[in-house]
């Protein structure tokens, strides 16, 4: 690898101080988000007061030790620039502290404290339980749901609606003006003021994307409470874990706990729309009466969803034993709430119909491409994600045409737009490194004792943040069982890695080490 | 078909014709033919009959061979299209010949069994629906020499053919040096060139095993197996009963013929040093160091021979059992699928998706990661010492995602069939890597586990394994372009009639 740089500039330090404040992005971008975060720990413990009171204590003390390490750092320390590195090395460390400050809750408050856990494996469960929560994941290592009081799973909850809230921003306004994975392709069609800088950008979009994300957590609430079955609490518990794609539930059957076909249609279409691209969202409320139409992802999207529908439904039909009503209802409400990254369950209880880990193996292959997939790009949702998978495809193609025609000049085309080389060119790198990190995952997980299909659809699933995976780790399962206290570990770092497209968590050390480096004589 | 007046073989004589896909077919029956007579006088001692059969079909392959090497000639500029018809069309007829002769025998009854034996065969996968042991000298010999075939048609491919005329775009080395150096300097010299070293390793293989206490049959078939990285055997327990010394000689031949024919052409020459420094040789040598050494580690009971044994079968793609690692801890069963899905080196006798590709790949991904931090910095890809141009990575990784979607379609179609979800992902990856076996069908490669579907279902994958992806994706935009010529014209037709 030979790099050339032509009139790099090397600045002094990434950490420097300025009068009585230190000058770093990363501590101070922490330190809001810790405070952020203590937010939800005290909701959660005002709804412990207010019902179970079991965990209060253990909340309202994990919020006060959060809230002061986070308001310690904000007040300390003041943003310096906003270059690729430093961004990076903020958004990785600011997930990764805090998911960390994040599982004081499930520890204080004993959460995974069961027979056959000891205090390592308690941490482990904590910090997993964390890491899906605030990447948006929902998996769970939780197996026994009477342990946490209402205030805790509430709390759970709510870190999927903080995750979700973070992946917005940063899927819409940061990864695409850093050019992650070919995003940049995104730029020119983002919603609100472009500026050259990222931060007054961050500010203003993230306005504009947080109203619209709050108005979907309550429109899904208010469709649960008035559709019969749900009660409040279920209905803002799964607004928040829908409006992000989630997953999480308060209930161990999660969705097939109401076993209602009416909650699960309205869950089907708030799914649908959370997975879209917020932008377009943003576009049709501004007007634009042909915003979904005229976009390609949205169209692949759907096409995408209703091909394996309908592809799942006719091997449960014809294949499955089940009837035509169980195989719609089953395969419609699965392949959404896994193309959308948030893998709610269905299933009513081991073997019903729901649990796809029971699936014909042909079934299975279709949630497990949808687990690689995805939904669309700036939406909360996870996967490689789907504008990326119709330009890979193209540039496949193309590939194949141009082995036939080496001299062709043949354009890789979005809609009637022709895509820039450059970004198909890190788009197909955002292929390899994720083909790389399932390789790897596997590998990893493999062997440290897990079964090579729970390991494979463990790994796709945690990098797409889907939430459930196959085999022993499926849908009416939990990865305790599934995976040792290292796996469970790898597929906690699997989860930030997918959650925050790769790069973020791969450069984390980048800032740092640089600014150690300029520090030395 | 018109009339040129310049080939590579100088002016066309008034009866010659130049088609590169006739031409390429006259060459398959040929090497058919002498692999068969061979086969026939051979075991003409152990059964007449058998040996008289496939003497009359290869014979007639020969003869037909004979002809078209006659009258047809080498364009010196051929369309790429044209050699990737030409390969597709060989590989078809040579498989349905194959199919003739089994079922000539009776050595398969069933027609879907005997054209998966043979398409098995001419891929150089070591699936199998006989039973090895029961079959007579002469058919057991032409089975091998199926393989034999097959291995050379995949170097023809890879080395000869597709690097001369897709400027190397699929990233197989064209053997840049002084032309002394260069194993295609034209493509007859590189034809010729090939076909001595590759009969040349095949005989030192089968002297190898004959020396280290192997009976004359057993060596035969193993050496035309080895090399070719095939993996069919004579016997029902591949080399699980096999003495040390054989398994030796079947661990140093697959790996070589995992080994470019570049470097192995450099290493003849007595260019040792070129040899050793070769990036892709030294990459395909920790593969199977690393895999042999995280099965010893990994899995109990196993000896370093043996865990050797199995890291070169599945990084050479030959598909030879020494243990039965479809037992092996997931750990192993997963480093194993890796090994088989990267497959050999490029311009080998082995497929997958070659070490080159793979390595390349690393390489690209670990660029792709340092530009997020600098975005505006060139970075190139070097490759022992070259940079790699910006179209061969495009290429590289648009073809690595069609070598990804025909493995998931084979394996939804597999799984379609009744397979499990792993074993259908295993035996997808296995067969298009040309390897074979897999967890669903055991060590030894029983394709009895597949059902008629997934036999049916394999094929294709096996043809795309062996000659790449590009014949295969040429021979479906044939068919399709053919469907949509034959509408037109149909509309046409009608329009006129009314």
């Amino acid at each position: 690898m030979n790099v050339l740089r032509s009139g790099r500039v090397r600045r002094a330090t990434e950490l420097h101080v300025t009068g009585l404040r230190i000058t770093s992005t990363t501590l101070n971008v922490m330190g809001a988000a810790l405070a952020a975060v203590s937010v939800g720990m005290v909701v959660g413990g005002f709804v412990e007061l207010g019902s179970t009171n079991r965990d209060t204590g253990a909340l309202f003390l994990s919020a006060l030790i959060t809230f002061v390490v986070g308001a310690v750092l904000f007040g300390s320390t003041q943003p310096g620039d906003a270059r690729a590195r430093d961004v990076f090395a903020a958004v990785g460390w600011t997930w990764l502290m805090v998911t960390g400050f994040g599982s004081l809750p499930y520890l204080l408050g004993g959460t995974f404290d069961v027979a056959g856990i000891d205090t390592s494996g308690q941490i482990v469960n904590a910090i997993f339980e964390s890491a899906s929560g605030f990447s948006a994941t929902g998996s769970t290592a939780l197996t026994d749901f009477s342990i946490p009081g209402r205030g805790t799973l509430m709390y759970r909850q709510i870190t999927q609606w903080f995750g979700g809230m973070g992946i917005v921003v940063l899927a819409i306004a940061v990864l695409p003006y850093l050019g992650v994975g070919g995003l940049d392709l995104l730029t020119a069609e983002s919603p609100g003021p472009v500026s050259e800088r990222l931060t007054p950008r961050v500010k203003q979009t993230a306005k504009g994307l947080w109203s619209t994300y709050v108005v979907f957590t309550f429109a899904v609430a208010i469709a649960l409470i008035i559709i019969p079955g749900p009660s409040v609490y279920d209905a803002i518990a799964h607004g928040f874990s829908t409006a992000s794609t989630g997953g999480f539930s308060p209930h161990e059957t999660s969705i097939g706990h109401f076993d209602s076909i009416a909650v699960e249609i309205a869950l089907v279409f708030a799914m649908i729309v959370c997975g879209t691209n917020f932008t377009l969202h943003l576009r049709a409320q501004g007007g634009d009466r042909s915003a979904y139409r005229s976009d390609a992802e949205f169209r692949g999207y759907i096409v995408m969803l209703a091909g394996c529908t309908l592809l799942v439904v006719g091997i449960l039909w014809f294949g499955g034993g089940f009837t035509v009503g169980e195989s719609l209802r089953v395969g419609v409400f699965n392949v959404v709430t896994l193309a959308t990254s948030t893998g709610f369950g269905n299933a009513t209880g081991p073997g019903s119909a729901g649990d796809f880990a029971l699936w014909l193996p042909a079934a299975q292959m279709i949630l497990l491409f949808l687990f690689v997939v995805g939904a669309s790009t700036s939406s909360t949702a996870g996967g490689i994600k789907v504008m990326r998978v119709q330009v890979l495809l193209a540039h496949s193609i193309r590939s194949i045409r141009r082995s036939q025609q080496s001299r062709a000049v043949i354009p890789v085309k979005r809609g009637s737009v022709a895509v820039p080389e450059d970004i198909i060119s890190r788009m197909a790198g955002f292929f390899v490194v994720y083909a790389l990190l399932v390789l790897s995952g596997v590998l990893l997980l493999t062997s440290v004792g897990g079964g090579l299909r729970e390991s494979i659809s463990a790994c796709v699933s945690a990098l797409g943040n889907m939430g459930p995976a196959l085999g022993a780790a499926g849908p009416t399962a939990n990865f305790t069982e599934a995976f040792t206290e290292p796996g469970r570990l790898v597929l906690s770092a699997y989860m930030l890695i997918g959650r925050l497209e790769f790069f973020p968590i791969l450069l984390m050390f980048a800032a740092p080490t640089r600014a150690a480096r300029a520090r030395l004589p | 078909m018109s009339r040129v007046t310049g080939t590579e073989e100088g002016p066309l004589r008034s009866t010659q014709r130049d088609s590169f896909s006739r031409l390429a077919i006259s060459d398959g029956l040929l090497q058919v033919g002498i692999a068969g007579l061979a086969s026939a006088a051979i075991g003409i001692l152990d059964n007449a009959v058998d040996s008289i059969i496939i003497a009359v079909i290869s014979g007639a392959s020969l003869g037909v061979g004979l002809v078209g090497r006659r009258r047809l000639v080498r364009r010196k500029h051929t369309a790429t299209a044209r050699i990737l018809a030409g390969l597709a069309s060989t590989w078809s007829i040579l498989v349905l010949l194959g199919t003739a002769t089994y079922l000539a025998t009776g050595a398969i009854d069933s027609v879907e069994d005997a054209l998966f034996e043979s398409a098995a065969g001419f891929s150089t996968v070591a699936l199998t629906t006989l039973d090895p042991e029961g079959l007579s000298l002469p058919v057991a010999l032409y089975r091998g020499a199926t393989q034999w075939v097959g291995g050379l048609l995949g170097l023809f491919t890879v080395v000869v053919a597709l690097p001369r005329t897709m400027k190397g775009r699929v990233q197989i080395p064209k053997g840049i040096g002084r032309r002394a150096d260069r194993l295609v300097p034209t493509v007859e010299i590189g034809r010729r060139r090939v076909v001595r070293l590759y009969v040349a390793l095949s005989l030192a293989c089968f002297a190898a095993y004959l020396l280290s206490g192997m009976r004359f049959r057993s060596a035969a078939i193993h050496a035309m197996s080895t090399v070719s990285t095939g993996g069919f055997t004579d016997t029902t327990d591949s080399f699980l009963t096999m003495n040390t010394a054989s398994k030796s000689v079947a661990t140093v031949f697959m790996f070589t013929a995992g080994v470019s024919f570049f470097a192995l052409f450099w290493l003849v020459r007595g260019n040792h040093r070129r040899f050793l420094a070769s990036p892709e040789l030294r990459v395909y040598a920790t593969i199977v160091a690393t895999i042999t050494t995280y099965l010893v580690l990994v899995v109990d009971d196993v000896s370093v021979g043996d865990a050797l044994f199995t890291a070169a079968s599945a990084s050479s793609t030959t598909g030879l059992a020494v243990v039965d690692w479809t037992l092996f801890p997931p750990g192993a069963l997963a480093i194993l699928l890796i090994a088989v899905a990267t497959g050999a080196m490029g311009a080998s006798a082995g497929s997958g998706l070659r070490v080159i590709r793979a390595w390349l790949l690393v390489l690209f991904a670990v660029r792709e990661v340092r530009r997020q931090l600098e975005p505006s910095a060139v970075i190139a890809v070097t490759h022992g010492g070259r940079p790699v141009g910006e179209d061969e990575l495009e290429d590289l990784t648009g073809y690595q995602i069609a070598h990804f979607g025909l493995c998931a379609v084979g394996a939804f179609l597999l799984a379609l069939a009744g397979s499990e979800l792993v074993d259908s992902l295993w035996t997808a990856i296995s067969a298009i890597s040309t390897f074979g076996p897999s967890p669903l069908t055991g060590p030894t490669g029983d394709a009895a586990a597949l059902g008629s579907w997934g036999q049916l279902i394999l094929i294709p994958g096996m043809f795309a394994g062996r000659l790449t992806i590009l014949p295969l994706l040429h021979a479906l935009a044939s068919l399709l372009q053919a469907k949509a010529r034959f509408v037109r014209e149909s509309r046409r037709l009608l329009r006129v009639g009314r």
